[in-house]
């Protein structure tokens, strides 16, 4: 190889032209080559410490929560109504006019735009003959009842459509609960529903936890239980827009969800979970992300809790201890039944009032470490279900005794070991499951109770 | 090249001179600028700029989209407030309910009988008049075995089915149990349903005039508080721009000063029209959705049957929800001068639907009252109301008995 040209640079020791340049090629791919190492020895290290600290890498763990944090980051409720339903209802969607969001509901505080926008032709459906061939069930209740009815959705259809009870009518789930809604919204729902001309075969009444946990976290930023959810309540009714104060928390909080929502997208789409690596530092980014969400919406709710003017949008609560918060609460939860029970009742339409497990509520479930950590609640939640379970089991067993058909649903994972809440509230895939599978023949036998009641 | 070192004594003077140049050019531009300030008849003022900074800063705190400076009023037992499940409601019928609570969960709980009238505005004047006269045959009849009568108005102007269903539904859910409860409405369902259908509003929503008052822009709409947030980083920059404006070299130098009073002025200049913006963006977005509601055809007829719908449901609700708990359950259906229109007119066309509705609920088992019939057989509705409320309280008993 002939040899390079010196300049006076290069007997200065700098070497340059196309050796250098290809030393210079030589070191970046080099460079290259043991990052890419690097990162291959921290993804088998990081998954054999996984391993042997007994919990082996799971991508599908990490898919499922990040699914979960844009769930609870979005309105809890995912969007997937069509999943399962017969053919009729499969046509586009009306449309609303902005993109999907909550919006002030005269007679349910708030509702989802995508709700309001569907109902026309929910209710054309309503006018078909299909309609009278289909056993329709409306489920209600919180965001609990709406993931219900959506992930769980094909498989409650099928145990009902199969069981020789319903003569093979066909079946259709119809998602009617709302995030973080409680009573006495369920009742006013249905009796707007059916004052539009829905005409449902069976209601349930899927809730309890945000009676007692919501319902007290009201009454600690000083409104009535029964008014609902404070901070959606509050932000729609035009509170957060009088105050400068609030509304600059309620921009920030906005701005904070923003920012989580995309970065949980964004991970999302370039599956971050199919490393170990950038599933698990993801992942805890996310939930850091997600932390400060939820501590933005706590300063919020303290400074609309404190704000004098929301007095004129929410009354505040009666004088009373914690056990009596609870027991207004659990009143209200028996008195929304009841009304349930009587407006199906009078028109034949079955009706079954379940009590929802919930992971506060003490020797429903042996949690897993996972559980636990997901598990943190604000203090309202965990006493509210700490003094108002025990109050609703009782409550729902004097509901039965007076021919309303009831549920105790609340120790239905007693036995499962396997994980199944993805928060303080919320399940799994298998947690709705398992639900499904103990709803089904609830459902049908009170079905057959009301039949043999009517002849 | 071999540039050797300089001396230092060299190299000083070199950044003395080029220092020298620098603040020379300064002052001549500062001159400059004072020049052609004068020249423009524009003087430069320090105190002046200083003024108009800081005011600049208290007009930004002082601009907002319209309503958030709304306070939050007296109150007055009469205002109206938004009300999350019925639309709207009074301070005064807040601390009705409050006291109905406190009555019938406290200790003299079991000594009274109460009486719960829904309703429109035609309701609400029957309680405040007639009831009384209905309270006491109530009062003195053995029925009541001694409790003392207590009547509760919860009815509100405007108010239309499902509201009655709502109201009643809010108030168990309190915690009042009352013994007999009566509904009395029909014509202004349908006027306020045509009302709404007409002006695009869905027929079941409240009265378009009552909920589009009381409804106020959504913060949490995206778009909107895309428009807000745009208006919040414009207005923070003209607040930052402000203050350094307020500072000593844009007071004290006519060229830092000049230079920020423009850049101040166009930054508020933004901040107006990201503020314009948030107000545009209120008007057009969700706010016309949120008023009406989901869509609904505009044909009268349509509006009519599904009028007609809402109130059977409404009432056939409610006759269900107070059966489930023994409770009594009477319905008037109010008497009109439509009612001889007949076909005539649409909302004649739709008392003649109620009517039907009205029959349907009789046929049902609900407690029902024709105020129309009871016009022209020329008895006072009171008396006739009276009449099947204690019917009503018998069919319950003997219900009850029955079980």
């Amino acid at each position: 190889m002939p040899a390079e040209p010196h300049s006076s640079a290069s007997s200065a020791g700098a070497p340059s032209g196309p050796s250098a340049r290809r030393g210079l090629g030589r070191k970046l791919a080099l460079a290259v080559v043991a990052t890419a190492v690097a990162i291959g020895l921290a993804e088998v290290g990081l998954r054999v410490v996984q391993r042997l600290r007994g919990q082996p890498y799971d991508a599908s763990r990490v898919e499922q929560r990040l699914e979960a944090l844009r769930a609870s980051l979005s309105d809890g409720v995912p969007r997937t109504h069509e999943a399962g339903q017969d053919a009729a209802a499969k046509k586009p969607r009306a449309k609303a006019p902005n993109a999907s969001q909550d919006l002030l509901h005269p007679y349910i505080g708030y509702d989802h735009s995508h709700f309001i926008a569907q109902l026309e032709e929910e209710i054309a459906y309503f006018r078909t003959e299909r309609s009278k061939e289909v056993f329709d069930v409306f489920v209600f209740g919180g965001s609990v009842a709406g993931g219900f009815a959506v992930v769980a959705n094909e498989s409650f259809r099928k145990r009902l459509a199969d069981d020789p009870r319903l003569g093979g009518r066909p079946v259709r789930v119809w998602v009617e609960g709302r995030a973080a809604q409680k009573e006495p919204q369920q009742t006013a729902l249905l009796a707007y529903l059916l004052c539009c001309g829905a005409e449902p075969d069976a209601v349930i009444a899927l809730d309890g936890f945000n009676e007692v946990a919501v319902g007290l976290q009201n009454v600690r930023a000083e409104i009535s239980h029964l008014y609902p959810y404070l901070p959606a309540w509050l932000a729609r009714a035009g509170g957060t827009e009088r105050n400068r104060e609030v509304l600059e928390l309620a921009l920030d909080l906005q701005e904070r969800k923003r920012i989580a929502l995309a970065k949980v997208e964004r991970m999302l789409a370039w599956r971050v979970a199919r490393s170990a690596l950038s599933g698990e530092f993801g992942l805890a980014s996310m939930e850091r992300s997600a932390r400060a969400v939820t501590d933005g919406f706590l300063v919020l709710q303290e400074r609309l809790g404190a704000d004098n003017g929301t007095d004129q949008l929410a009354p505040p609560p009666l004088a009373g201890t914690d056990e009596q918060h609870v027991d207004r609460c659990v009143r209200t939860w028996v008195a929304g039944a009841r009304s349930l029970a009587g407006a199906c009742r009078i028109r034949g339409i079955t009706f079954l009032e379940v009590l929802q497990p919930t992971l506060h509520d003490t020797g429903s479930k042996p949690l897993d470490s996972r559980e636990v950590e997901r598990g943190n609640a604000i203090e309202a939640w965990t006493t509210g279900v700490h003094l108002g379970y025990p109050k609703l089991r009782a409550a729902g067993a004097e509901l039965a005794r007076s021919g309303v058909a009831f549920l105790d649903a609340s120790m239905v994972f007693q036995a499962e070991a396997q994980p199944l809440y993805i928060d303080a509230c919320h399940f799994n895939k298998a947690g709705y499951e398992l639900l499904a599978a103990a709803l089904a023949p609830a459902l049908l036998d009170a079905r057959e109770r009301d039949e043999a009641a009517s002849k | 090249m071999n540039a050797g070192p300089q001396p230092v004594a060299g190299r000083n003077r070199k950044r003395l001179a080029w220092l020298g140049l620098v603040v020379v050019a300064l002052a001549l531009v500062e001159v400059g600028t004072r020049v052609r300030l004068a020249v423009d008849g524009r003087a430069w003022d320090s105190d002046g700029g200083r003024a108009s900074a800081v005011q600049a800063l208290a007009e930004s705190r002082r601009r907002a989209p319209a309503g958030m400076a709304t306070s939050a009023g007296a109150a007055d037992p009469a205002r109206s407030v938004l009300h999350p499940y019925f639309a709207r409601d009074t301070l005064a019928h807040r601390e009705a309910l409050r006291r109905a609570v406190e009555l019938d969960t406290g200790a003299d709980a079991a000594s009274g009988f109460d009486v719960v009238v829904l309703g429109g505005t035609e309701a609400a004047r029957f309680a405040a008049s007639d009831a009384q006269a209905l309270l006491e045959r109530l009062r003195v009849d053995p029925r009541l075995a001694g409790r003392t009568p207590r009547l509760w108005n919860e009815a509100r102007g405007q108010f239309k089915q499902p509201q009655q269903v709502s109201v009643l539904a809010y108030v168990l859910a309190s915690g009042v149990e009352p013994e007999l409860v009566i509904s009395l409405d029909g014509p202004g369902d349908i006027a306020l349903c045509l009302d709404n259908g007409r002006a695009g509003s869905h027929p079941v929503y409240p009265a378009r005039e009552l909920w589009a008052l009381r409804v106020g822009r959504p913060v949490d709409d995206p778009e909107r508080l895309a428009a807000l947030l745009a208006w919040r980083r414009a207005e923070l920059q003209v607040e930052r721009t402000a203050r350094r404006q307020a500072g000593f070299f844009a007071v004290h130098s006519a060229f830092v000063g000049s230079l920020g009073a423009s850049k101040l002025a166009r930054e508020i200049e933004l901040s107006r029209a990201a503020l314009a913006n948030v107000d545009a963006v209120g008007a057009r977005s969700s706010g016309d959705f949120v008023v009406t509601g989901p869509k609904h055809p505009a044909a009268d007829d349509a509006i009519l049957r599904t009028a007609a719908r809402a109130w059977f449901e409404g009432a056939f609700t409610n006759a269900g929800i107070c059966r489930e708990r023994d409770t009594a359950y009477v319905h008037v259906l109010l008497a009109t001068p439509d009612a001889g229109a007949g076909g005539d007119t649409p909302v004649g066309r739709g008392f003649g639907l109620l009517h039907s509705a009205l029959g349907r609920l009789a046929t049902r088992g609900v407690a029902v009252v024709d105020g129309e019939q009871a016009r022209r057989d020329g008895r006072a509705r009171a008396e006739v109301l009276a009449e099947r409320c204690f019917t009503e309280l018998d069919a319950v008993a003997a219900r009850a008995a029955k079980r």
